[in-house]
Parts: C-alpha cells; sequence; structure tokens
C-alpha cells in the first residue's frame, strides 16, 4: 500500500492505493500540528493491518514559512565588502512604473549579516588567506545572537570552496548543532547574489523543515519509516534529503498536481493542455506541452513574485533550483471578500485557509469567502461536502455575505456571492494568461484539466472568458495533486562549475566530474532505498561564449576523450545558431556540468485507475436551484453524479462528486468518456 | 474588423510577449557589460512605424524608438527589402547619445512590408577622444566618436563590409562591438520570426487594426489619467553644476513649466538656459524621453506603452538650449542632466499631486575602465550601479535600488566583473548617516569600491557632487557623493566633476559613495521605532537618531527611551513649526 498526501491551504488531500490498485480517497483540513494523527487516522479506517510501503508528502511548509517570514533565525557569513549584497538583490526591482513598490524585507537582518577577511579571486586562486581569529569571532557573534543556522557564501566560492569549508569546520567546532550551508554544496555557480540567497533560503529552512518532519514521521511510523517529499522539479526524494535541501521543496505541493496532469495529458495524447489547479489559498496554472510541463532553472519566492519576470526579476527572494514553471495567484476558495478604501469589492489574498475557514463551515468564521459565495449560489450542495464527511451551513454564508458585501455594496446577496465569484475569476484569469497569452500562446488551441478543491466550480466559466471550448475534469479532481504524488519518480539535480574554457578543457576531469556526481547520486538513491539497477542518469553540460551572461544547457554528448572539444564545440554552435540565429568564432566556455539522477517509483496509470473508480451505480438525479448570473439569473439546475453522465447533457447541470463540485454553466455540455474523465465542451 | 476583446488582449500581449522574447535574445548573447546591466530596449513598429510593443525598458527609453522611426522612414521612404538592417547612433536623428547604437529590420510577411523590429543597447565604446564616448569634456559632437545617420549595414541579407571595417576600425574593442551588434540582429531576427508567426495565424487586417486599437486605446487611458491633476500651471526650477567641464562656481539654470489643462499636459522648458559648452546638452529626443517617462511614471504607469501614450503630451523646448542644442554641440555625457530634469519633473508634479510622488531618488553613477589585459587584447568595462528611492508621501524610499529612472537596471555581479576584467570588487553597500532626513526617509549613500589589476584609463560618471538632493514636505537633504583614491593610503578626494578621467596603476582602489536621496515629511514626526530599526541595522548612529529626528535610543536595552525622546521632540518642534 501507498499513501499520497498533499498539503493545502485548507485541506490535506489523502490517496491510499492498495496492493491491488484500488484506491481510496479521502480529505482532512489541514491542521499542521496533527496531520500525521490525522494521516495514521485514515490508513486506520482503510485497513487497520496495513503493510505501507511509503508515504509521499506534498506541502507548503517549506514557501510558507519563506513568505510568512518565519523562517529559523539565520545568520550569513560573506566576504568583506558584501554583507549588503542579500538586501539589494542585483538593486533591481520587478515592476519599472511602481513608485509604491515595497522592497520584500531580507531572510537575514543586516545585524546579522556579518563579514570576514579572506579573498579569492575571479581565476579562483587565493589572493588572502582567512583570517581564522576574525573569523572565530564572528562566528561567535552570531552564535551569541541565538542563531539556529547560518549560510556561508563567500565571493568566487564557486570556483574554490577552501575558505567556505573552513568557516563550515569552525562552526562544527564550536557549536556542532547548529545548521551550516555552505554556498558551494547549495549551488556552486557564478553571481553572488543569487548564490547567496538560495544558501540563505535553504539554511534558514532546514530547522524549520526538520522539525516539521520529526513530528510526521513520529506518527507515520506506525506504518512505515518511509516517507518521500515532492520536490519543485516534479520528482520525489527521501525525507533525509529533504533535511539537506529544503530549498528543493518549495514548490512541492503545485509541483503534484502539474505532473499529474502532465502525465494524464501524455496518456489521453493531448499536445496543447493548461493545469489549473485551484485550492483553498491560491490558483496555479502551468503550460504543458506535448505531455511535458514547462520548467525553469530557477526563479524567486516571495514579494508577488509568482506571476513570473522572465527576465530579470527583483521583487522576490532569488532561488536557483531547478522546478516547474508555475504561475500561483492568491485566489481560492477560502479567500476572503472584501470592499477596498476606492468601495471596490475584491477577493483575496487574505484567506480564511481551514481554522476557521469559511464560514459555511461553521467553525467559527464570519468572512464571506469565495467557497461562500459558491454554496449561496446553489453551486455548491447547501449541506455537506466532502463525501459528507463536512457539514455545510448554508445560512452563515448567507449572512457573510448579506453582512459584509450585500448591505455595503447596496445590493442583492446573490448578485454579491455571484460579484465574489467574478472578481476571483479575475485573478485567476491573470494567472491562466501569464502560462497562455503571455507566453505567446492562444488559449484557444489548448484544453484546460482543472482540478483542485474548487477548480472545476470556476474552470467553465474561467475556460469561458478566456474562450477557450474544452475543459477537462480528470477523476478525482479535488484529489488530483496527492495523485500526482504517486506518479512521481525519484529526481535529483546536480550542478558543477567548472568554468574553463573549450580549449583549456580536460577532457579527463569533465568525465571525472560526472563520476563524482554519479557516485553521489547513486549514494544517496541508494540509501534511499533505490535499487541500483533502476537509477538513470541524463548529464547535461552549459556552455556559453566566455562573454555572455547566460548559458544553453544542452544535453552532453556520448564522446570519446579525444574529440570531446570538438563535439562539444559543434554542438553548442548549433544551439546557439537554432536559438540565436548565429554563431561566432569566439571562445567557447564550459560552465558547468549537471546531472540529472532518476529512479521510477511507481507504476500507477490513470487508464488503470478506471476500473477503481467506477464504484455503485449512480444514484438517480436530483436537483437545485442555481444562480447565474443577472442574464440568465436563478435556474433549476440538474444534479448528478459522474458515472451518470454517459450520454452528453448540457447544463445548467452540477456534478456531486466526494472530492469537489463540477459546474456547468448554460451554454455547456457535459459528458463522461471511457476513461472516467469528464468533457466540458462549449455549445 | 468587429471588435473583439478577447483577440485585442492576445495580440496585446502577444506583442509584449515578443519584445521580451527579443530583449531575452539580446541579453543572452550580448557581450559587452552594458547589455548585463539591462542597458538596451527592443520594440516592435508597425507598418506605418508607429511604436506598438514595447517589453523590457526603463520609462525613458520608451520615446527612443518613437523619435527615431521619422527619421528612417523620411530617408528610406519605402526603399526596402528583407534582409534589411539598418544601424543608427545619430543624436541629431532621434538616438540620444552615440555610445547607443540602434538596430531596425523591416519584416516583410506575403511579399509587403509590414513592421519593424527594433533593438537598441549601449556600447562601451564608440571611438573618439575619450573611451567610452559619454565623456562631458568635448565641445562639438565631431570629437565624440563615429556618428552612424541611418545607413543599411545590411542590404538583402548582404553585409556590408565596407562599412563595417571602417566602423570597427575606429572603435577601441571591434570584437565587443561587433559581438553586441550581432546580439541586436539575434533579437530583432528572433522578434521577425514570431511576428510571422503571429500574422500567419491572425493575418495582417487583424494585426494592423489590432494596432490601431491599442494605440488609440493607451491615448485615450492617457487622457484620462491627466484629467487627475489638479488644472494648472506648476513651476519648478533648479540649476546644474556644471557645464561638461566641472568649472567652479558654474550654475546653468533650468526652469520647467508644467501646463495641465483637463486631458492635455505641456511640459514647457523656456526659461532654460542656452546649451553649455560641454556635452552635458540633452538632444530634443532625450529631452523628450525624460518628459516621457517621468510623466509616465506618476501619472499612467498602468497604460500601454505605445505611440498613442504620448499624444496627449506636449513638449516645448527652445531652440538652442540647455535641453534642445543646436548641431553640432556635444551631448555623449547627456546623462547626468537627464537626471536633473527627470528629478526636477517629479517636483513639479508633486506640486499639483502631493500625496502621490516621490523624490525619484539618486544613482546611474560610472566606472568606465579601459585598458589592455596582460596578453595584449584590449578592454573596456562599465560598471554602473545606484544609490536607491527618495522619501515617498506615504512610505520610505528604498535602499540600494536603481531609481526610478531607471527601469529595470542593475549592476553586474561582482563575480561577473572580475571573471572577465583586471579589476576587483573590494565592496560594495551602506554607508550610515547618509539619507535625507524625514518622516519617511531618503535612500542612504551606497559606497563601491574597486581595486585596478592592471594599468588604464578610468572615467567616474558622479551625479550630484555638489547640488544635493533636497527633500520635500520638510524632509532634509541626502548626503553628497564622493570619490576618494587610495583610502587606505593617500586617502585624496578627487575633483567633483560630473565625468572626470584619470590615468591609474595597478593596485590602485577607488572608493565612490553615491549621494544619499531627500526626505519626505518632518523627520521629527518619524516613527520612533523605525529610526530604532535604522539603527539596529546600522543605517543610521545613536548620535544622528537623536540630531536628525530627535530620537533617544538606549543603547543598553536596544529601545527606544520614549520620555525622553518626547522631551526631547517637544523643544525642537517649536522651532520648526515657528519656522513655517
Amino acid at each position: 500500500m501507498r499513501i499520497g498526501f498533499d498539503i493545502g491551504g485548507t485541506f490535506t488531500d489523502v490517496i491510499v492505493v492498495d496492493d491491488d490498485g484500488r484506491l481510496f480517497t479521502t480529505k482532512v483540513l489541514s491542521l499542521l500540528d496533527q496531520v500525521g494523527e490525522d494521516i495514521v487516522r485514515c490508513v486506520h479506517e482503510v485497513d487497520a493491518q496495513a503493510q505501507v510501503e511509503g508515504f509521499v508528502h506534498g506541502t507548503t511548509i517549506a514557501s510558507n514559512a519563506v513568505i510568512e517570514e518565519t523562517t529559523a533565525r539565520t545568520g550569513l557569513i560573506t566576504t568583506q565588502g558584501f554583507r549588503d549584497e542579500l538586501e539589494m538583490r542585483g538593486q533591481r526591482r520587478p515592476n519599472i512604473y511602481d513608485a509604491d513598490w515595497d522592497r520584500l524585507p531580507p531572510l537575514v537582518p543586516r545585524s546579522l549579516r556579518l563579514e570576514v577577511q579572506e579573498r579569492i579571486l575571479g581565476n579562483g586562486r587565493i589572493e588572502r588567506a582567512l583570517n581564522p581569529a576574525q573569523a572565530q569571532a564572528v562566528i561567535d557573534q552570531l552564535l551569541a545572537d541565538g542563531v539556529e543556522a547560518v549560510a556561508v557564501c563567500l565571493v568566487n566560492s564557486y570556483l574554490n570552496p577552501t575558505h567556505e569549508q573552513q568557516l563550515g569546520q569552525l562552526i562544527a567546532e564550536v557549536a556542532p548543532d547548529t545548521v551550516v550551508c555552505l554556498s558551494y554544496d547549495i549551488h556552486p555557480e557564478i553571481r553572488e547574489y543569487e548564490r547567496t540567497s538560495t544558501t540563505v533560503i535553504n539554511a534558514s529552512l532546514i530547522p524549520v523543515v526538520d522539525r516539521y518532519l520529526n513530528r510526521l514521521e513520529q506518527h507515520l511510523s506506525t506504518y512505515s519509516e518511509r516517507v518521500l517529499i515532492m520536490q519543485s522539479n516534479g520528482g520525489i526524494m527521501s525525507a533525509q534529503a529533504a533535511r539537506r535541501r529544503p530549498a528543493y521543496m518549495i514548490e512541492s505541493g503545485p509541483a503534484a498536481g502539474v505532473l499529474a496532469a502532465a502525465r494524464f495529458a501524455q496518456e489521453t495524447q493531448q499536445d496543447q493542455v493548461l493545469s489549473f489547479d485551484m485550492g483553498g489559498t491560491t490558483a496555479k496554472a502551468c503550460l504543458i506541452e506535448n505531455g511535458a510541463p514547462l520548467e525553469k532553472p530557477g526563479g524567486e519566492i516571495g514579494g508577488g513574485a509568482t506571476i513570473t519576470t522572465r527576465l530579470f526579476g527583483g521583487g522576490g527572494h532569488a532561488l536557483r533550483v531547478p522546478s516547474l514553471d508555475i504561475v500561483e495567484v492568491g485566489a481560492g476558495g477560502g479567500s476572503i471578500a472584501w470592499i477596498d478604501d476606492g468601495g471596490a469589492l475584491r477577493a483575496g489574498p487574505q484567506s480564511a485557509s481551514a481554522d476557521p475557514g469559511p464560514a459555511c463551515y461553521g467553525r467559527g468564521g464570519t468572512e464571506p469567502t469565495v467557497t461562500d459565495a459558491n454554496v449561496v449560489l446553489g453551486y455548491m450542495n447547501p449541506a455537506a461536502i466532502a463525501g459528507a464527511t463536512l457539514a455545510i451551513d448554508r445560512q452563515a454564508a448567507w449572512t457573510a455575505i448579506e453582512q459584509k458585501v450585500a448591505r455595503p455594496l447596496k445590493v442583492e446577496v446573490l448578485a454579491a456571492a455571484y460579484g465574489i465569484t467574478q472578481v476571483a475569476n479575475a485573478t485567476m484569469m491573470r494567472a491562466l494568461r501569464a502560462v497562455s497569452t503571455e507566453r505567446g500562446r492562444d488559449p484557444r488551441d489548448f484544453t484546460l484539466i482543472a482540478f483542485g478543491g474548487a477548480g472545476p466550480i470556476h474552470a467553465a466559466a474561467l475556460a469561458d472568458s478566456l474562450s477557450m471550448t474544452r475543459v477537462q475534469i480528470p477523476l478525482y479532481p479535488g484529489l488530483f495533486s496527492a495523485l500526482g504524488l504517486l506518479l512521481a519518480d525519484y529526481r535529483h539535480d546536480y550542478i558543477r562549475s567548472v568554468a574553463v574554457t573549450l580549449d583549456q578543457l580536460d577532457p579527463q576531469a569533465v568525465l571525472r566530474h560526472y563520476q563524482e556526481l554519479e557516485a553521489q547520486a547513486r549514494t544517496e538513491l541508494v540509501e534511499e532505498g533505490i535499487a541500483e539497477e533502476q537509477i538513470r542518469f541524463e548529464r547535461q553540460v552549459d556552455l556559453k561564449y566566455g562573454y555572455q551572461v547566460a548559458e544553453l544547457s544542452l544535453p552532453f554528448p556520448d564522446v570519446s576523450v579525444t574529440d570531446m572539444q570538438d563535439r562539444l564545440a559543434q554542438l553548442f554552435t548549433e544551439a546557439h545558431r537554432q536559438a540565436f540565429g548565429y554563431d561566432r568564432a569566439d571562445t567557447i566556455e564550459l560552465v558547468s556540468v549537471r546531472l540529472q539522477a532518476v529512479a521510477s517509483s511507481g507504476h500507477l496509470r490513470f487508464t488503470e485507475l478506471t476500473g477503481a473508480g467506477s464504484e455503485n451505480a449512480p444514484a438517480p438525479p436530483t436537483s437545485r436551484t442555481a444562480y447565474f448570473g443577472p442574464q440568465v439569473g436563478e435556474c433549476e439546475a440538474a444534479v448528478y453524479q459522474r458515472t451518470a453522465l454517459e450520454q452528453v447533457r448540457s447544463g445548467p447541470l452540477i456534478v456531486e462528486e466526494p472530492d469537489t463540485t463540477v459546474v456547468v454553466p448554460p451554454g455547456w455540455t457535459v459528458q463522461y468518456d471511457v476513461s472516467g474523465n469528464l468533457l466540458l465542451q462549449h455549445e | 474588423m468587429a471588435f473583439d476583446p478577447i483577440l485585442v488582449e492576445v495580440v496585446k500581449n502577444e506583442l509584449a510577449a515578443i519584445t521580451e522574447e527579443m530583449a531575452i535574445a539580446v541579453w543572452k548573447t550580448g557581450r559587452s557589460p552594458m547589455v548585463k546591466t539591462g542597458d538596451f530596449a527592443t520594440a516592435i513598429c508597425d507598418g506605418q512605424g508607429r511604436l506598438v510593443g514595447q517589453g523590457y525598458a526603463a520609462p525613458f527609453q520608451l520615446a527612443f524608438f518613437i523619435a527615431v522611426m521619422p527619421h528612417i522612414l523620411k530617408k528610406y521612404g519605402e526603399d526596402f527589402a528583407p534582409g534589411d538592417v539598418i544601424v543608427v547612433n545619430d543624436p541629431y536623428a532621434g538616438v540620444t547619445h552615440m555610445p547607443d547604437v540602434m538596430i531596425i529590420a523591416p519584416t516583410f510577411w506575403q511579399g509587403r512590408r509590414v513592421a519593424f523590429t527594433l533593438a537598441y543597447s549601449h556600447h562601451t565604446d564608440i571611438g573618439g577622444r575619450f573611451p567610452g564616448g559619454f565623456s562631458s569634456q568635448c565641445t562639438e559632437t565631431f570629437e565624440e566618436g563615429l556618428r552612424l545617420p541611418p545607413i543599411k549595414l545590411y542590404k538583402g541579407g548582404e553585409r556590408n563590409e565596407a562599412l563595417l571595417e571602417t566602423i570597427l576600425a575606429n572603435v577601441r574593442v571591434s570584437d565587443e562591438w561587433l559581438g553586441d551588434v550581432e546580439a541586436k540582429i539575434a533579437g530583432c531576427w528572433r522578434g521577425e520570426q514570431e511576428l510571422k508567426r503571429l500574422l500567419e495565424k491572425y493575418g495582417l487586417d487583424t494585426f494592423n487594426s489590432c494596432c490601431d486599437y491599442l494605440i488609440s486605446y493607451a491615448e485615450k487611458a492617457t487622457r484620462a489619467a491627466i484629467k487627475d491633476i489638479p488644472p494648472g500651471e506648476y513651476v519648478y526650477e533648479d540649476a546644474f553644476e556644471d557645464d561638461g567641464f566641472g568649472s567652479d562656481g558654474v550654475a546653468l539654470p533650468i526652469k520647467v513649466t508644467l501646463r495641465a489643462q483637463g486631458e492635455t499636459l505641456s511640459v514647457d522648458f523656456t526659461g532654460t538656459g542656452p546649451q553649455a559648452r560641454g556635452a552635458i546638452n540633452l538632444p530634443l529626443s532625450m529631452t523628450e524621453a525624460t518628459v516621457y517617462g517621468a510623466v509616465k511614471s506618476i501619472v499612467s504607469p498602468e497604460v500601454l506603452t505605445n505611440v498613442g501614450f504620448i499624444r496627449p503630451i506636449q513638449v516645448i523646448a527652445p531652440v538652442g538650449s540647455l535641453v534642445n542644442p543646436r548641431f553640432p554641440a556635444a551631448v555623449g555625457g547627456r546623462a547626468p542632466l537627464f537626471f536633473r530634469v527627470f528629478d526636477m519633473l517629479f517636483r513639479a508634479l508633486a506640486q499639483a499631486l502631493p500625496d502621490r510622488v516621490p523624490i525619484p531618488g539618486e544613482g546611474g553613477d560610472v566606472l568606465h575602465f579601459t585598458g589592455e589585459r596582460e596578453d595584449g587584447t584590449p578592454f573596456a568595462v562599465m560598471d554602473i550601479f545606484f544609490g536607491g528611492w527618495g522619501g515617498r508621501p506615504r512610505k520610505d524610499g528604498i535602499d540600494g535600488v536603481a531609481p526610478m529612472a531607471f527601469g529595470s537596471y542593475g549592476t553586474i555581479p561582482a563575480e561577473m566583473l572580475e571573471r572577465e576584467f583586471p579589476l576587483v570588487v573590494d565592496g560594495f553597500g551602506y554607508v550610515p548617516d547618509t539619507g535625507g532626513a524625514g518622516k519617511h526617509r531618503g535612500s542612504v549613500s551606497i559606497y563601491k569600491q574597486w581595486r585596478f589589476l592592471s594599468p588604464g584609463k578610468v572615467m567616474v560618471r558622479t551625479n550630484r557632487l555638489i547640488r544635493a538632493s533636497g527633500g520635500l514636505a520638510g524632509g532634509a537633504s541626502g548626503s553628497l557623493s564622493k570619490n576618494i583614491l587610495n583610502p587606505e593610503t593617500e586617502n585624496r578626494e578627487l575633483p567633483r566633476k560630473a565625468h572626470m578621467h584619470m590615468d591609474v596603476k595597478p593596485g590602485d582602489r577607488i572608493h565612490h559613495i553615491v549621494s544619499g536621496s531627500g526626505g519626505h515629511g518632518n523627520p521629527l514626526e518619524r516613527d520612533p521605532a523605525q529610526v530604532l530599526t535604522d539603527v539596529q541595522d546600522e543605517k543610521l548612529s545613536v548620535a544622528q537618531a537623536r540630531d536628525q529626528y530627535g530620537v533617544v535610543i538606549d543603547t543598553a536595552a536596544a529601545a527606544v527611551n520614549m520620555p525622553e525622546t518626547e522631551a526631547l521632540r517637544a523643544t525642537r518642534l517649536q522651532p520648526v513649526a515657528a519656522a513655517d
């Protein structure tokens, strides 16, 4: 039995796959203090005697800590003269005309950013040895200031880690329990700000993630010691690896959903797909072409930088970690509706999260949320959701919207509720635009794959606004991200700085780098319980003309030592011509070698889930009143179960599922296809 | 075409995405440090030569493309063919100084010329008397380097080798010069490919009507935004302290009069002094760019960047003045006056919109260093860096960030400078007690210290060496800029010239300090908790907390001593209030 669980802002989704491939799904509220207990309880309910092979976990613990500034108290040690670079962020800003911009505070305040006397030059040569006495004084000062973690990033250390390693030693001697993170270990790549920021994020997260995983493992160990964590790159790693490299799990939750959508697109042979994942707090979108999600070598976290500034950034904390290129906006089911100073209706980014949650959950929430609007409009069941496990108090939702929105705006409650969904939809459109029109893709050519607890409620309305005509709701839409956890492969990314021109290249040394990285990967993956023969390696090489600021990452060719230089030069020249239309007789530099180590974890396929999905005969349809805006008004919408939709039916209708609700507005049809998915089409 | 809001939105975003795609190509393949910094921009003009899409750019750069296109169309009319590439850097043909070299390529589709793709970037050299071509110590444009009127570098895909050979023989770093030009051509080529994809999909008529719509939409939105300015006349006067040669006691008058008249705005420089002897003058295209950039930053930041935006704005710049010099006046060192005029426009707008307008901030200082490496190859490096933002009506300025005139400029990582050039960055960071005091503090000074590893020629461009960035609404001025040679040995202050030239030898160090920015509002009204944070961040000393802000810090307790603070502030508030 394998178990995937994905913690969102409001709900934690749980998927259990037993050894016969049968699926059991459930949702629990995201109460971080008791997630371990809740998961154990879920497993117990399925099979108290279960033999659990392992847990796969998607979590927002790392990104939340950075965004909410609850990372560990961390010190930063830099080369003399460089302590302010973390705060200045290359002196850039994200929006050239925004005079109201606030810079995100750095994760380490200036008083905890200290400098050591040492210098390594741009060729890697040590010009000034580390002054050990002064370094010791700096370390003592940070420890006296009560730091839990120390990030070390020295200028030009990507070429020579000697001084960083010496500092690591010095700290370990006096404070063996203090977390130390060296920039050479986490991200040995040129550009001191980006490297420093990545190192700081990693160091400041280690204590947070460690505490979280300790608590979690303590509970889960009832069933299995094996806990795997989803990474931003769409691969999984062991909890042990996550404790060392928490920077790799920043987009853990969102990545799982995108991975599931990509697998779904592959299996259903759809080349042009936008994934749309709406949960309790945020909505996320990703472009998936030919079954592969767009990836990026790094990006930023925080500062509203989730709408990616592709060229320079400057809004958030730089994070150079390979990840899926996901755009996220602050609108979800739990987003609170409010009236701003100018009297305009807004939704989010504040969320009622799990506790107290939307007013309709009856847990003491009084602020009106998007979910409350969906209940009032009749889209969501007015009595209970989540497979009848969560009671709904429609009157509470009605009252919250009436008092906080309808009365101040002097409109009817239904109109206010409809307005809330419209405002939330406008925000979510930004995410969908950012991955389509803003990348030069016409959304009309794409199919929207909608999932997440709230995604299928809003999907058709959003598609309408973008003139998209096809929406697919896969099986288990509310638990789709959790399903993605069980589809993911193990993946580790490694990078090593080389920084030599091709004419100076020592081919043996390059092969040695790969062999060493492969040995490191093998050790880590075997420790994670992977059989050695299952590990696949993909070698990549970063090349550029010597003076260029950015490199091209290319697959490393299968070459002999003698023709490596020529072959790399030829490959790069061709790639440069392909990408930019020209090439030059210029010195080419091998910047870094990269290694991707991948191992398959599972065997799950969507098509195999079909059987598990078809349960009892569908209950006969019912109906309820729903409101579809001023033009359509209130009308009676039939309420079906998914399996009852074997024939094409026209909206307005509502499909109720244990984990979500699908809204088919007037003008749309819906049909259940052979593999159990719903296809919504515009008439 | 029936108006299709979705299609217009798609085309609008496609144009922005394409220009951004072009910018990425230039940035990734560019050869010089200026491209890495961000001193470049890319754009698309439609078949009529109207700017319709501009992705990455600084506010002032948006007007460069608007200014240059009429010169191109006037010279070439319909004489364009597929594969043509035009190069131009003439400040009297729309470019604003000669190191900025612009590339313009026509896009053909189905045998018709349907658009232009454009890219400019600042080159580290353009020949002439001084390396870099942006010194102010020239008196006419012939001294400043190689002036290129609009000429075809490629004709029908065929490169003009004689022209190229001539150019490369006249610049100090020929390889780098060509590398940047190739990067811009790559950007234009990329834009052309993407435009053709767009046209294949939607057809020319749809493309053209979307352009019409987007231009008139930008104009309408700008008119609506200008209406927010209370009608009236807003005058701001300042003086510029450098005639290009750093002569003593110079004060060149600059006057700007803003006239807000409902939906239109006129910006009148009448009363500004005659053109200066040295190359600090703003060519007309630069004056216009400054106005458009400043107005857009405050009045209509959300409006699309296309030619429609400038229509409601009129610029009046007397011929022969500092802001519209006569040919062949030198203009290479126009940047310091540009920063000053940008600052003045903000201060004039602040009279009309006191709750909205910040002090735009300081920086844009530059080290230019040329010489030969040990192996005899020539190098030229420009390192640009910034102070930060001045105080704002509702919040502090920001320390150590590109000021508002500078868009998405940034600094080059020290590691990239040190990898490629014979210099070492000894340090780069904040200088305490330098930010203009105010209820909302202006940015502190930034220092940068370089150590040179080989002999060479240095030029340092410095703003605010003599006249500080003033405060607004009762705020105080920021500190002045400064350059010090070898602080650990000679410790000599270098001459206070906007463009200061010197020769350096290996081991020499220059310690540069970018000025602080003015503060906004009365410093005695600043929240003592913010003062304490500044002290804890070592951006403000305990002594200055007391002197400038009237805040008494109890260092032992790391807290504000409120009773003493209130008592001290009470004694100070009196005379300040009386002076009002």
